[in-house]
């Protein structure tokens, strides 16, 4: 899966997560922060991963949901989880 | 090829259990009740009939959080079931509390970094049929009962009983004016959280059964002044 391809299930996820963010949402960027300018608070976050390893299949081990600020930082986890 | 011995093959291993894991929990249980007993002459009142049924299978129990004893009040509510509970990291600063919260059924959990191992630990819990006791206030409400009696609640408890497809209790427990007062507890009737969220389960849906499961707090704190007031007339 490519990163373009991960970045748009990712929005998707976030969408199902915030639909009445939608419009934020989808101008998101991979500086975008998932907490300042997207509103997600920690059990957003939660919720995104939870959706994540659902869908590409990745397990979250030993990360905290601090170490996550911006939309890149998770594509840029679940690319290294899914090449291990 | 033996279609039987294929199916065992493939049958999904159970999971080994330490036999002794629940000793320490019980050991404390049992030596520890007849004091609290005596101590904290606690009192359960009950929503409805509803709510007076055994608690069976698994079940997410959120209360709200007025002091250090609260643990043991949730436990008098639970006393026939071994309840796992949420702790605070700061709990397990020392070896010797570290292990002690660690056998007495916590889940440790870091407030201001969550993590993912945390949750899929709670969600374990309910997914092995077990109650996990949450005070989703996220700490001892320290500011002036009259004023603020319940804090905001986070919404992780609600997430936990989604993920673990279990049903939520409300408990209210009623801060104590004096060390020697009697410990009331009132409980309240299961929801569904997955009934609650409706078909999609979205953020805003969380947050709603979250505030809804505040607001029920409120209620039973007026089953408790119902039931004082009644107290005090006779």
């Amino acid at each position: 899966m490519t990163r373009t391809e991960i970045k748009d299930r990712l929005v998707e996820i976030m969408l199902v997560a915030m639909p009445d963010a939608e419009e934020t949402i989808k101008t998101a960027t991979e500086e975008s922060n998932l907490h300042t300018d997207l509103g997600f608070n920690s059990v957003g976050i939660l919720y995104i991963v939870i959706a994540i390893e659902e869908f590409f299949n990745v397990r979250f081990e030993n990360v905290g949901f601090n170490d996550f600020q911006t939309v890149g930082d998770v594509i840029d986890y679940i690319e290294r989880a899914q090449a291990a | 090829m033996n279609p039987e011995k294929t199916a065992k093959q493939n049958r999904p291993k159970k999971k080994r259990r330490n036999p002794f894991r629940y000793f320490v929990y019980d050991f404390v249980k049992f030596t520890g009740a007849l004091p609290v007993l005596v101590w904290l002459r606690p009192k359960i009142i009950y929503e409805s009939k509803a709510a007076k049924k055994l608690i069976k299978g698994a079940a997410v129990v959120v209360s709200n959080h007025v002091g250090f004893t609260d643990p043991i009040g949730v436990s008098f509510v639970l006393w026939y079931r071994h309840t796992h509970m949420i702790a605070a990291e700061r709990l397990y600063n020392t070896k010797l509390s570290s292990w002690f919260f660690s056998h007495i059924n916590c889940i440790r959990v870091d407030r201001q970094n969550f993590n993912m191992e945390t949750f899929r630990a709670a969600v374990d819990v309910l997914e092995d049929g077990k109650p996990l006791v949450i005070f989703p206030e996220g700490g001892v409400n320290r500011e002036d009962h009259n004023v603020t009696p319940i804090k905001a609640f986070k919404s992780g408890a609600v997430m936990m009983a989604l993920k673990g497809h279990a049903p939520i209790i409300n408990v209210y427990l009623t801060p104590p004016e004096h060390w020697y007062d009697r410990f009331v507890i009132v409980v309240g009737e299961s929801v569904d959280p997955a009934e609650l969220c409706g078909g999609a389960v979205s953020l805003t849906a969380v947050d709603k059964v979250t505030e809804g499961l505040r607001e029920k707090e409120f209620k039973l704190r007026e089953i408790y002044q119902q039931w004082r007031m009644r107290k005090s007339s006779k």
